[in-house]
């Protein structure tokens, strides 16, 4: 009998060899991703707690025993774990076409792993250093050259967001450990408050550094400016999902953490501040690495600020808030790195006209973008709708408004970007300049067209799928609602 | 292996107070150099120091993992230093060694005054908070000790641009904390985590020590 915590760890370890190995043909190291995603996906959704495989037995809730510790699917979060690797799958499918270096697929399955095994193991001092080893490893995902294959014209970028990535999860392992200590020596949750509350307040402190809050999101601007904007789009999504995962678990397991009015100051500070810095600066943008910054400062501020509530639609909203923006900025990156192919900096001005001569990221960047930013009729509309009305039934009108406002105000950012793309004035691109080149050599014109089609047809198919899939889940999104429903009735801390 | 476990339970009978200076010279040096050349050996010194102090609250086989995790990284960091300064090498950009053949007389007292200026305030800073707010735990010494590379290890992120030397204040910062969190909880299990993380901390640092030789540098 095998438990299924072990596969979930190993399976997306062992596929990150082939993945490497392979890291030169897209398309098998697009399928190896996805395919470790679906055999998680498939052992964790199972109906049975038993499954029976050919000379194996899988056990969803049986325990591993790792250094002492016990590992296991709890029932909470298994549904979670479900959602993050359904996250990661398209990010992983959309590597077929748009390459976000070396690193993407074989380290974003080892961080998947590691997350994975955050949320698994008992007690959470093992989860707090499997994050920060999971942020180490992200970082080499964050920091990757750009302009290996040969298509993109970018100059090598600075190691600065990767560095203060690391060093900010660096920073909270000491909040996170010195919480583990105070618990190790605290007694009676309801005599021993004061130590409790403490405890508290450094698991906060921790996950707020880690998550990006206000004033410690100093890396999410240089992350979206130096990464891939599929990593940004994976941190976004995957990484800020796991996080709060965990701590919804946390506050699942501990009640005196649940209760604490201090973690839930903190968490509610920090994202109010997240949100009014978002606000403040979002419209005023002049790049899209940056606007792609505010909308994942909308994403982090929103997800401290849900972390701080206390009712089911709190979870629910989270998990469509990661689901939608797996897909939505997920889509605008895609769309961004087709972009980036073309320009040497992704500033509005170097991207001018680019819109007219490659609809195909145009639209990626406008739908998901808007999607991202919540535009109605969108699957992002779904997810920003559900955060405000849990916002609002907690009582919180001004957080409301102020989400309204950070909203409005990268919106305009990002109108301004799409306007920009669509203007008539264009210039030759590093593209058209292979295709020309290639035109002048002999059989010139078969490679040509060889190389739009190969390109174009990737992309059209990629980028079809994925506004269809965010417009569909804006009109109909029942399916991922019983998916975030099913998840948040896993969990009873707020009873 | 038996040899070395023996070693550092003698070294961890000596007084504390030489394990200090040498903690205390190690994070200095760290401070004040840039050259990989001269950091890197101080690092692997310091994570020797470090297994040793850790040796006096735990079992020595256990304290040895942490000195062993930082001679591979420190090896680990010095070929990533070495490939990168290939490249600058290849570029026609000043490398390590020849910084260290011929010494830039005329700006090195400067740039070090500055900076012994700074790591004189902060270990003064490391002393107070040493002493008006101990860690808990019996050995105040390793107490002491963490709070230096803590309050070092943040000034190096602080003032260094480049990757290696940022990820050298880092790596300070987790050895700081292992010395701070190990007597409160020395379990084989936490050590031998602690241990993975600081190696793949490491990995993650040789990596970006390579990214950076390729980055662009402000004009």
């Amino acid at each position: 009998m095998i438990p299924a915590s072990l596969l979930v760890v190993a399976i997306p370890l062992l596929f990150a060899l082939p993945a490497y190995g392979l890291r030169r043909a897209r398309t098998f190291e697009s399928l190896i991703g996805i395919g470790a995603c679906l055999a998680v996906i498939f052992i964790l959704a199972a109906s049975e707690q038993k499954i029976v495989l050919p000379g194996v037995v899988i056990d969803i809730g049986a325990p591993l025993t790792l250094l002492g510790r016990e590992m296991r699917v709890h029932p909470p979060e298994r549904n979670a774990l479900i959602l993050l690797f359904m996250c990661a799958l398209p990010m992983f499918g959309v590597t077929w076409r748009a390459r976000q270096g070396w690193t993407f697929t074989p380290v974003g399955l080892i961080v998947l792993a590691l997350f994975s095994f955050a949320l698994m193991i008992r007690p959470f001092v093992f989860s707090a250093l499997a994050i920060v080893a999971a942020s180490a490893m992200l970082a080499i995902m964050i920091q990757t050259e750009s302009n290996e294959d040969n298509l993109s014209n970018l100059p090598e970028t600075s190691p600065l967001g990767a560095m203060r990535y690391l060093t900010l999860a660096v920073l909270a392992m000491p909040a996170l450990l010195a919480a583990s200590y105070l618990l190790s020596r605290a007694g009676n949750p309801s005599t021993d408050f004061e130590t409790y509350n403490r405890a508290a307040a450094f698991i906060a402190v921790g996950f707020a550094l880690l998550l990006g809050g206000f004033p410690l999101f100093t890396w999410i601007h240089p992350v979206a400016r130096d990464a891939p904007p599929l990593t940004t789009a994976f941190i976004a999504s995957v990484i800020i999902g796991a996080l709060a995962f965990v701590v919804f678990s946390l506050r699942q397991e501990f009640a005196w953490f649940n209760n604490s009015p201090l973690a839930s100051d903190i968490f509610r500070g920090a994202g109010v501040a997240t949100l009014i810095f978002v606000a403040l600066t979002g419209w005023a943008q002049k790049t899209f690495s940056r606007t792609l910054a505010c909308l994942v400062g909308i994403g982090v501020g929103v997800a401290l600020i849900l972390l701080a509530g206390n009712q089911p639609l709190d979870m629910e909203s989270m998990a469509l808030g990661v689901a939608a923006h797996a897909l939505s900025i997920g889509l605008m990156g895609l769309g961004l790195a087709l972009l980036r192919e073309q320009a040497s900096s992704d500033d509005f001005e170097s991207l001018r006209g680019l819109g007219a001569k490659y609809p195909l990221a145009l639209l990626a960047v406008g739908v998901g973008g808007l999607s991202a930013v919540g535009l109605p009729g969108t699957f992002g509309f779904v997810a920003r709708w559900a955060s405000a009305r849990a916002m609002a039934n907690a009582g919180q009108l001004e957080t409301t408004l102020l989400l309204v406002a950070a909203i409005a105000s990268v919106g305009i950012g990002l109108i301004h970007g799409i306007q920009v793309l669509m203007d008539q004035q264009t210039s030759v691109t590093a593209v058209e300049s292979q295709v020309v080149e290639m035109a002048a050599q002999p059989s010139g014109r078969l490679a040509r067209y060889r190389f739009l089609l190969n390109n174009d047809v990737r992309s059209a198919i990629l980028i079809g799928v994925g506004v269809v899939a965010v417009i569909l889940l804006g009109i109909f999104p029942g399916w991922i609602g019983s998916l975030a429903h099913t998840i948040a009735a896993g969990f009873s801390y707020y009873r | 292996m038996t040899d070395l476990v023996q070693l550092i339970a003698q070294l961890a009978q000596l007084a504390a107070g030489p394990l200090l200076i040498g903690l205390v010279g190690t994070s200095l040096v760290m401070v004040l150099i840039r050259n990989w050349r001269i950091t890197l050996p101080a690092l692997i010194l310091q994570y020797a120091l470090v297994g040793v102090m850790l040796a006096r609250v735990t079992q020595p086989a256990v304290a040895l993992i942490t000195p062993l995790a930082g001679v591979l990284i420190s090896l680990s960091l010095s070929i990533a230093a070495q490939r990168a300064d290939n490249e600058r090498a290849a570029r026609g950009e000043s490398i390590a060694i020849e910084r260290v053949k011929h010494v830039a007389w005329q700006s090195v007292p400067a740039q070090v005054l500055l900076r012994a200026v700074a790591a004189t305030l902060t270990l003064t800073a490391a002393f107070g908070v040493a002493v008006n707010f101990p860690l808990p735990g019996s050995a105040r010494e390793l107490g002491l000790a963490a709070y230096v590379l803590l309050a070092c290890g943040a000034l190096i992120i602080a003032i260094a641009s480049e990757a290696l030397n940022g990820g050298i204040g880092l790596l300070m910062i987790i050895s700081g904390i292992e010395l701070g969190y190990t007597p409160l909880e020395p379990s084989l299990s936490v050590v031998i985590l602690l241990g993975l993380m600081n190696l793949l901390v490491g990995v993650a640092i040789a990596y970006l020590t390579l990214a950076d030789a390729n980055s662009p540098k402000p004009a």
